[in-house]
């Protein structure tokens, strides 16, 4: 990162290639929606380049790249128009996932469950469940104590175990 | 890089990293804004100082104690706003700009005024608002370079109505609490406050913190 904040443009390649489709995956789970998230994603990298000013040295840079996205997906939340239902009052079945995958109707379960959380909370466990960051780095990524990440993520995971209790029952 | 829509935001960042080969240290940030409080406080303390640079009459003592924690507001707070990470400077911050409220509430001169209260306080209140134009927009222009954070930019805009504040303080002869509060410490805190608004409509340029 040191090198890249002097403008080397191989360090910058090395941590396109590391960090891209992670946080590409992390976008995509955040909005649902692939051409949002490829968006969101140019939006990120180029704001690192930008803003490579704002990296504190000697810090790390993993929670930094995912507050950038983070902040993204905040920005993009608070400006789109309010997610329209259906007839059915479920969300849109567009925002598809890439690859389709075998358990295909217990990953929309979770992914429908985690649309319903608060954004707060939803972001917390996105962040640590699914990019495996630890909750010092959650907390630096989403700007807030770890004490607060701590209790947002037990009031997220306890709302998740509430949304899918019907699920796990009818996969057991 | 196999994936072309990955290759193409990857050719898209080396383009944006060859126009800006040299980054922008947060600092010059700070400076920018630090430059802009005080030149803003400066220039109106002068502005409306013609007739006297001075004519608070609370004791000179009194008047040094009010004037400190907004004239450190005024710069700590250009610096915490635009700093990256340590986000307990924020609230610290906060905090200040409490006791810098008290302080203008609690060290007035008590001289009063015989006009009623609305007609001796309209305009101080528009003086106010009027000093705190040009910083405010200075410093919504300087954090909109960076994600939306209505905390950095509360303290950013009471940073920037210090500047105001301060120079309402020198220059203001009416010292009651009622008049203090209504029409300095009110309007500088929504001014901050309208800060905050415009900025949350304002697009950022990136979504760094």
């Amino acid at each position: 990162m040191e090198r890249f904040c002097d403008g080397d443009a191989r360090a910058f390649d090395a941590l396109f290639a590391r960090y891209a489709a992670p946080i590409r995956g992390y976008l995509l789970r955040a909005t649902g929606d692939p051409a949002t998230a490829e968006d969101l994603l140019q939006g990120t990298f180029l704001s690192l380049v930008r803003a490579r000013g704002r990296f504190l040295r000697g810090h790390f840079f993993r929670p930094w790249l995912y507050a950038i996205a983070t902040n993204a997906v905040r920005d993009h939340l608070r400006r789109r128009r309010p997610e329209v239902l259906t007839e059915l009052g479920e969300l849109p079945t567009d925002a598809a996932e890439p690859t389709p995958p075998s358990d295909a109707g217990l990953k929309r379960a979770v992914r429908d469950a985690l649309a319903q959380l608060p954004a707060n909370q939803r972001e917390v466990i996105l962040l640590h469940r699914f990019e495996g960051l630890s909750m010092a780095e959650v907390a630096e990524a989403v700007g807030a104590s770890e004490a607060a990440v701590k209790v947002r993520a037990h009031r997220g995971y306890e709302r998740l175990r509430q949304l899918l209790q019907g699920v796990w029952e009818e996969q057991a | 890089m196999s994936d072309p829509s990955l290759e193409r935001i990857r050719l898209k960042a080396h383009e944006a990293l060859a126009q800006e080969p040299e980054m922008r240290p947060w600092w010059k940030d700070a400076l920018v804004l630090c430059s802009l409080n005080l030149a803003v406080a400066a220039g109106c303390t002068l502005a409306l100082g013609r007739r006297g640079l001075v004519l608070n009459e609370a004791a000179p003592a009194v008047l040094i104690a009010v004037a400190a924690p907004v004239v450190l507001l005024l710069i700590a707070g250009a610096v915490a706003a635009v700093m990256p990470g340590r986000r307990g400077s924020l609230k610290l911050l906060i905090g200040l700009a409490v006791l810098a409220a008290a302080a203008v509430l609690f060290g007035g001169s008590g001289v009063t005024d015989a006009r009623p209260l609305v007609q001796q306080g309209l305009p101080c209140m528009r003086a106010e608002l009027l000093m705190a134009i040009l910083p405010t927009l200075g410093a919504i222009l300087v954090l909109s370079r960076f994600a939306f954070d209505p905390t950095r930019m509360f303290v950013g805009g009471l940073a920037a109505g210090a500047a105001g504040l301060f120079a309402l303080h020198l220059h203001c002869p009416i010292g009651t609490v009622s008049h203090l509060a209504l029409f300095h410490v009110l309007p500088w805190v929504l001014a901050a406050g309208l800060s905050v608004l415009i900025r949350a409509r304002v697009r950022s340029k990136t979504w760094a913190p």
